[in-house]
């Protein structure tokens, strides 16, 4: 097999997102929350590598602790979306008839919504918490993923393969999941690559509207939202957070194109 | 007299490669060649490259063509011109080859808009002439109609009369038949020689059915590799083939096998007055229509006997072969299995009938999970019996596949393997349960000739020696005559005739047989 571009620079850019999660885990320059009213706004020197922000904290530290965060985010929601829309693409999918019907008007209701708002009104419900956002965003994103499933179960029921298994007297339920579940793995995989940036696109808006992951924990979007103001004044604030994000979206979108490359068994032979 | 086409040195790259190598033929006016040879022997880039429409990835490399004289040069303007009232070309899929967003006769017009100066009056009145001509009633009305309304065969049709229209010089047809059914496909090649002969138009047709060459083309050129193997006056040329390769494509023809006697027996499955009804296309709260598709067919099917069920596209051999599997669900009569009646059967009853029955699809292109290994297909079947661990089933899945000619292939996935192969991967999963029933579904009909008879060679041989029973379902009769003891023939959901095959191939007493029997393609010249 070849080396694929898009693997190694996707692998290296997600690579260096989590080793710089992975460090924050254990040791940061200074400590993300603390305070410091005397160094507010400090430019990059050799005791703060990226300076500091308005309330005197340390934004190299807040930027690696914010990896973990913004990281397990995003994982999480996708997560949720994922297993959710699966679901409920291939109960629709496979079973048509009144289940699919009531499914995907459901479905095609939550969809007219844009996600961001359907994730605002869950909020306002649950009270901004970190596992607030994971439902909230997940539940948001279910619909667009069994949309995409329930296509592709669509089109891969008709073939002579499913029949065919059914021929051999397995039941439903197998040949479901051993025939038909697989071929949806290539669309999947895209759009989860794409929903993990949105994702972490998301949480800074829902940060930057007060409803994010709460403060003073730092994440890339509320650290994002709150050097907005300063944004002439200590450009490195925004730049900062929105490097790495730029970084961890190009990474999965890379790693995203060479993984379904390599799951195409037409590819990989 | 100058020829319509010239060609001269032909060749065609496709990357470092030459799929077509110096080829030269000629086809004077209102002369019908045919280029026959298998897939990849070039015969449609060949086809292609006159008309200047080569896919993407395949470039002349040398050579001329000369169309009434003048050279044509791909991508030229004198080229487009051409296309059209010059050079007309029907396509393979009917399906496809009309946009479905336009109404036909708009389609139609196109051509008689582009390359005349007749009015819009006139064009419809050409249209409508030219719809009559090729059968279409009530051409006035049609002209409304949307491609989706029309069958394959009408599609074709209507293709062939937008070609027509512009009276080419010469018609090139691309396998123009090729997904037809037997009798469609002689509707449609009557129509298409009849058309050329009376408008002089040359016909160069691309085919890989030498039985088409022996009614409908005046010379042949066999194409092996991109090269030509043998061009001559076509029926002297199948009659007398001086090449092997020629000859090896003669004798991929079917030929009937001797009589053979099935020992009696109480029938192994047994329909009874079975029918099948499809509801047509409903609205959400409203009932839908029923399409009566098998209409209370009796059948039964002995021990170790083939039975080759014979019809049309719509005369429901097809849902009649999978209704006796109890693959769609049966709306009337009995179906027994062994005596016992399994029409209702669910759960784990269902499941001992559906061991003892397996089906071979006509698509190997989609019968087959694409994701998996060649092996593990195979040894799926297995898995369902019970108690076999997973290396045994394998070790028994690479024994059958050895068996059926595909030794050491187990690890690859089909998109490997060429549509023949796959075939014979389909039957291997269909035979490593050992069943007492086998439903062939068109199961040689997508394969080339000589790939055909390899495959048919290799079911009855696995009939021969495992005895299985085997429904064969085909329109057609060609098949039959290799592999049949009994014939049963459809039309429109019913039985229409039945018989021991040399019966009913012999002394057709049934109209529907009878036309089925004069499209079926033989062996030129062998009648029995």
């Amino acid at each position: 097999m070849r080396l694929r571009p898009n693997l190694l620079i996707g692998g290296t850019l997600l690579g260096f997102v989590f080793v710089v999660a992975a460090t924050a885990l254990v040791w940061t320059p200074y400590d993300p929350v603390r305070t410091n009213l005397r160094r507010r706004l400090v430019p990059p020197s050799q005791d703060y590598w990226l300076g500091t922000d308005e309330f005197g904290r340390d934004v190299a530290s807040r930027l690696m602790e914010g990896a973990v965060t913004s990281l397990t985010v995003a994982a999480s929601t996708v997560c949720v979306a994922l297993v959710l829309g699966m679901a409920i693409g291939l109960a629709g999918g496979f079973l048509r008839g009144w289940t699919d019907r009531i499914l995907g008007a459901v479905n095609d209701t939550l969809l007219a919504f844009p996600g961001i708002l359907l994730a605002l009104g869950l909020l306002a419900v649950l009270g901004p918490s970190r596992w607030g956002i994971v439902l909230a965003l997940g539940l948001a994103y279910a619909p667009s993923v069994a949309r995409v499933v329930r296509g592709t179960v669509l089109s891969i029921r008709e073939r002579e393969f499913v029949e065919a298994s059914r021929a051999l007297g397995n039941s439903e339920l197998y040949t479901l999941l051993r025939h038909v579940l697989p071929h949806t793995a290539a669309p999947v995989t895209v759009l989860a690559t794409s929903l993990f940036g949105w994702v972490i696109l998301s949480e800074s808006a829902l940060s930057f509207l007060g409803l994010g992951v709460p403060p003073p924990a730092a994440t890339w979007g509320n650290m994002l939202a709150s050097a907005r103001p300063f944004m002439q004044d200590a450009p490195i604030l925004s730049i900062a957070p929105g490097v790495m994000i730029a970084t961890c979206l190009l990474g999965v979108n890379l790693l995203g194109d060479a993984l379904r490359d390599l799951l195409d068994p037409r590819d990989g032979a | 007299m100058t020829p319509v086409l010239e060609v001269d040195r032909l060749s065609i790259a496709a990357g470092g490669r030459r799929v077509v190598d110096g080829l030269s033929f000629r086809i004077a006016p209102g002369e019908a060649l045919a280029l026959v040879g298998e897939s990849g022997s070039g015969k449609s880039a060949t086809a292609r490259a006159v008309i200047g429409l080569l896919p993407p990835g395949l470039a002349p490399d040398g050579g001329t063509i000369r169309f009434g004289g003048a050279p044509l040069e791909a991508g030229s303007a004198t080229l487009r011109k051409l296309r059209g009232p010059g050079i007309g070309m029907v396509f393979q899929e009917p399906m496809t080859s009309l946009n479905p967003a336009h109404r036909i006769g708009a389609q139609m017009e196109e051509g008689l808009a582009l390359h005349t100066r007749l009015n819009r009056a006139e064009r419809r009145e050409a249209c409508i002439a030219m719809l009559e001509r090729v059968g279409i009633t009530d051409a006035s009305r049609r002209l409304e109609a949307y491609p989706h309304e029309f069958s394959g065969g009408m599609r074709q049709r209507i293709m062939l009369a937008s070609v027509m229209l512009l009276k080419p010089r010469l018609l090139i047809a691309d396998e123009p038949t090729t997904a037809l059914d037997s009798l469609t496909q002689a509707e449609v090649m009557d129509l298409m020689s009849g058309l050329a002969r009376e408008q002089g138009t040359a016909l160069l047709l691309i085919t890989h059915d030498l039985g088409l060459v022996a009614r409908y083309a005046d010379r042949a050129l066999v194409m092996q590799h991109g090269r030509a193997v043998e061009e001559g006056p076509a029926a002297p040329l199948l009659d007398n083939p001086r090449e092997a390769y020629t000859r090896a494509l003669v004798d991929a023809l079917p030929r009937r096998g001797p009589a053979r006697e099935v020992p009696p027996a109480p029938p192994l499955i047994e329909a009874r007055n079975l029918s099948v009804t499809y509801p047509k296309r409903g609205a959400l709260f409203r009932r839908a229509e029923m399409f009566q598709a098998v209409d209370g067919v009796s059948l039964s099917i002995h021990p170790g006997e083939v039975v080759a069920l014979v019809g049309g596209s719509g005369s429901g051999k097809t849902t009649l072969g999978r209704a006796m599997l109890r693959l769609v669900p049966v709306s009337g009569g009995q179906l027994l299995f062994q005596g016992a009646d399994v029409t209702a059967r669910t759960g784990p009853a269902l499941l001992d009938f559906r061991l003892a029955c397996q089906i071979v699809f006509q698509d190997p292109y989609s019968s087959l999970d694409p994701r998996m290994r060649v092996r593990d297909i195979v040894a799926e079947p297995l898995r369902l019996p019970g108690g076999m661990a997973l290396d045994e089933r394998h070790r028994r899945a690479e024994a059958l596949l050895e068996e059926v000619g595909l030794g050491g292939l187990g690890a690859r996935f089909p998109h490997a393997l060429s549509g023949g192969q796959r075939q014979r991967v389909a039957i291997a999963r269909a035979l490593v349960r050992d069943p007492a029933l086998v439903v062939a579904d068109e199961a040689v009909s997508a394969l080339d000739a000589t790939v055909r008879k390899q495959v048919l060679g290799l079911l009855r041989e696995q009939q021969r020696r495992r005895g299985f029973a085997c429904l064969f379902v085909t329109h057609d009769l060609g098949v039959v005559e290799e592999i049949a003891d009994r014939i049963v023939v459809m039309q429109h959901g019913r039985i229409v005739e039945e018989g021991p095959r040399d019966v009913v191939l012999d002394a057709p007493r049934h109209d529907y047989t009878r036309a089925l029997l004069a499209a079926a393609l033989r062996r030129p010249g062998a009648a029995a």
